[in-house]
């Protein structure tokens, strides 16, 4: 069928846990998308191994407002925790540092991340995983 | 209940990091994003593509909920420490600041809100496309019932391209014959032809979510005894039982193309032949490719640019 894709949305929700409460039914119910739980039994089974982790899922609506989703990787934030072999990022991390995390990871952990950030390239990727970092008390060190 | 409804617009590279910080806000289950954009739509083989308004976007609008009983104050202030840690981080932020709004929303709103987006759709003379929720109560006026539970495939009956094949399908021999549908989604269009008298109804897909969809949707038009779905690929040698009186295939033009050599293999001779999924620019194309597969195109069906071609295979 004539699938064009009139609307994209990224969720980050917990893996097997999506619910009909915010964000995911405020989020399809104004996509105008039908069958909010069918979504979350849907998510819930695709992400049963994963749960404790954060999992973006891609949504994408078409035209008659059918849709289907795409699993991505872990938000960088979570890919820099297990990294830096951390819980939690600072509560201040302007002031106080709680890991370091070589350059080399960035790049891997930008590359992985790649198809899901608005980044036209590895580096612009780079930039945005250097940042994520930063604002997590995170040291990055060649 | 009621929510906070919390939008912004961040610049791209700084939402990554801002989604971090507000995931860690104790009341928030998850963040919502969009302007998020894909190099590839998730599946190119099942011919999907962007509007191009979805391309390309510097700015990302995050939205954020947290129950009505958190003051306003409370999470503008959390609000603008975050933003302040991202920016401190190296970020460009932009004007985000300034773009929050914030908003009450009462559950309500969406529980049941989507389920007003889709009523009751009458197609052509004959037939009526039913929401499942309403398939007790939604008044038919003599029309042949389609039920569908709108979701994850294909073919929900509000396209012009569903419409049109079904309406084509009307003045076309269907009762007692055999029906292929090829790409089925939903499965609309192989209920339809049931609806219609069909002996026997094959629906295939090539996306096993279709086939799960349309497999629950012709349980619940209590037509498993005529409809057979099939998870297949006819550009892939899918195998035939035996040969049609009749098929549709709404897909995209250049599957339509592909397709028209083996639909004309899967009919019998003066076996019809529904298309559509391509618009008017596009319709000599599918005619010329009709053709040359030994069809004779007998009638098109145009709704605003959407067209749906009826071809005969010739003997």
């Amino acid at each position: 069928m004539p699938k064009k894709i009139i609307k994209v949305v990224k969720l980050q929700i917990p893996a097997g846990k999506a619910t009909p409460a915010p964000p995911v039914g405020p989020a399809l119910g104004q996509a105008q998308v039908g069958n909010i739980m069918g979504f979350c039994k849907e998510f819930n089974a695709r992400t049963a191994d994963q749960v404790g982790l954060v999992i973006p899922v891609v949504i994408y609506v078409y035209e008659d407002r059918s849709y289907t989703f795409d699993l991505k990787t872990p938000p960088a934030a979570v890919l820099l925790k297990k990294a830096a072999g951390i819980e939690s990022g600072s509560p201040e991390p302007n002031k106080k540092k709680v890991a370091t995390v070589k350059r080399a990871k960035v790049r891997e952990i930008a590359e992985q991340k790649m198809p899901d950030l608005n980044a036209a390239s590895v580096e612009a990727a780079m930039r945005m995983v250097e940042g994520t970092a930063r604002s997590m008390g995170i040291v990055i060190e060649d | 209940m009621k929510w906070w409804q919390i939008r912004l617009a961040v610049p791209a590279e700084a939402s990554e990091a801002l989604a971090a910080r507000l995931q860690d806000w104790p009341e928030v289950q998850g963040v919502a994003m969009e302007g998020v954009w894909d190099a590839t739509p998730p599946h190119p083989e099942y011919g999907e593509w962007f509007d191009e308004s979805l391309l390309n976007s510097d700015v990302i609008q995050v939205t954020v909920y947290v129950p009505e009983t958190v003051a306003e104050a409370v999470w503008r202030a959390r609000l603008a420490e975050d933003l302040a840690v991202v920016a401190s981080a190296g970020l460009d932020v932009g004007e985000a600041l300034d773009s929050v709004r914030g908003e009450q929303m009462d559950e309500e709103s969406w529980a049941s809100a989507w389920k007003e987006d889709f009523s009751p759709i009458p197609v052509g003379r004959r037939f009526i496309i039913v929401p499942r929720w309403l398939s007790d109560e939604a008044e038919t006026d003599g029309r042949l019932p389609i039920v569908i539970e709108p979701g994850m495939a294909f073919g929900t009956g509000t396209h012009q391209t569903t419409q049109l094949c079904l309406e084509a399908m009307e003045d076309l021999p269907v009762e007692g014959r055999r029906v292929i549908d090829i790409g089925c989604g939903t499965g609309v269009l192989s209920i339809g032809a049931a609806r219609l008298g069909a002996a026997e109804v094959t629906a295939i897909d090539i996306d096993p979510v279709a086939v799960r969809a349309a497999g629950a949707n012709v349980r619940d038009n209590g037509l498993t005894g005529v409809v057979t779905v099939r998870e297949g690929d006819l550009l892939r040698g899918f195998p035939l039982p035996h040969r049609y009186d009749g098929a549709v295939a709404n897909i995209l033009r250049d599957i339509v193309i592909a397709l028209a050599p083996q639909a004309a293999r899967a009919l019998n001779p003066g076996g019809w032949f529904i298309t559509s999924g391509f618009i008017h620019t596009q319709a000599g194309q599918v005619e010329q490719a009709l053709r040359q597969a030994g069809f004779t195109v007998e009638r098109r069906l145009q709704r605003d640019d959407w067209v749906a071609l009826v071809a005969v295979r010739q003997p």
